[in-house]
């Protein structure tokens, strides 16, 4: 899966292997298409526990901007998915937009994602989202956690919002003392090191993380 | 006899390892694993006893080809710094990080690392002066 497409919108599903037992995570479904087709077939055929955030390709933002999903990625929490998406991410940014750009996208995938699905719950989907908002490219991932977890993000993302230097350093900080609770230099380094602006929306129990840089 | 001889160089998906004469790590590629800890950690482990082994004063690890890495190895390089700093005086050695000016989690994550630890790590970007 890491050869992208040319000019479409990939739409990737994928879940756990729930069979053997085994903890061998190796089966997904995956699709690709233009648009959402695939999420409409997966619909038709009565899956109906992953809820897509969206099912167009183009969405009305609710800020009222023009928004192209490039890339949706719709999985389970515990999914072993999160290596090829970032290959994949990282190769198609790399077609489409300028090398600092890609190398942020990428950074930002690998950390929100591999977030989303290690604390996400598995009752709802974890879903990434690429979007081209013209000026801007939005990396959009959520999923369901417990209150107390979802607290704890938005927390962290108003500190880096005071003061993103200063938090990556504490991060590092706690690193190299071994300090608990463990450090969480991930979303420190999406918004210093990738000098990213990172939101985070709650809605009942779901919880989106967004990283957005300018064009 | 080289003095890591009997280490063996773990293989990862896109990533490329080398020893290059006697004191030099080269990494290329990417570190895109959730828990390099338990390939790529043991191995740095491995090679910190070994220069320790061999009473080199300085070691260097080269990754201004390493393109990307995520938290979990930046970590490695801090446990790196680390095992040195836990080690009595005398017998430390200086590591030196070959970095690229054009590679931002190079230039952010090590000179916060050489700020944390600058009395063992040094960084050395592979187009400018030694800090």
């Amino acid at each position: 899966m890491n050869k992208p497409p040319d000019n479409s919108t990939l739409s990737v599903r994928a879940k756990p292997d729930e069979g053997d037992g085994s903890g061998n995570r190796q089966r997904q479904r995956c699709s690709t298409d233009s648009g959402d087709g695939a999420f409409n077939r997966q619909r038709q055929r009565g899956s109906s526990e992953d809820e897509p955030v969206s099912r167009r390709t183009d969405v009305d933002d609710p800020r009222g901007i023009d928004t192209q999903v490039i890339l949706r990625v719709v999985c389970e929490a515990g999914s072993s998915i999160l290596e090829p998406t970032h290959l994949y991410t990282t190769a198609l940014t790399k077609i489409k937009f300028r090398p600092t750009i890609s190398e942020k996208i990428g950074l930002a995938c690998w950390e929100l994602f591999s977030n989303a699905l290690s604390y996400g719950s598995v009752r709802r989907p974890v879903v990434l989202e690429l979007c081209d908002l013209k000026n801007f490219v939005e990396l959009r991932v959520s999923n369901e956690s417990i209150a107390a977890r979802c607290q704890l993000l938005e927390k962290r993302i108003q500190q880096l919002h005071i003061d993103a230097k200063g938090t990556y350093l504490e991060e590092m900080r706690r690193s190299v003392s071994g300090a608990l609770p463990r450090a969480t230099l991930g979303l420190a380094r999406v918004a210093h090191e990738g000098k990213m602006d990172l939101t985070c929306t709650i809605q009942n129990s779901r919880v989106l993380v967004t990283a957005r840089c300018s064009l | 006899m080289n003095a890591f001889a009997n280490i063996t160089i773990p293989k990862v998906e896109s990533l490329s390892m080398s020893i290059e004469g006697e004191t030099r790590l080269m990494i290329r590629g990417v570190i895109a694993t959730r828990e390099p800890n338990q390939n790529i950690g043991v191995f740095f482990r491995a090679m910190h006893a070994a220069v320790l082994a061999a009473h080199f004063p300085t070691f260097t690890v080269d990754v201004s080809e390493l393109t990307f890495v995520n938290s979990s190895a930046i970590r490695l390089f801090i446990d790196w710094a680390m095992w040195i700093n836990q080690t009595p005086v005398p017998q430390r050695y200086r590591l030196t990080f070959v970095t690229s000016r054009h590679i931002t989690w190079q230039v952010t994550n090590f000179s916060a690392l050489r700020s944390l630890v600058g009395n063992v790590v040094f960084v050395e970007p592979k187009d400018g002066t030694a800090a």
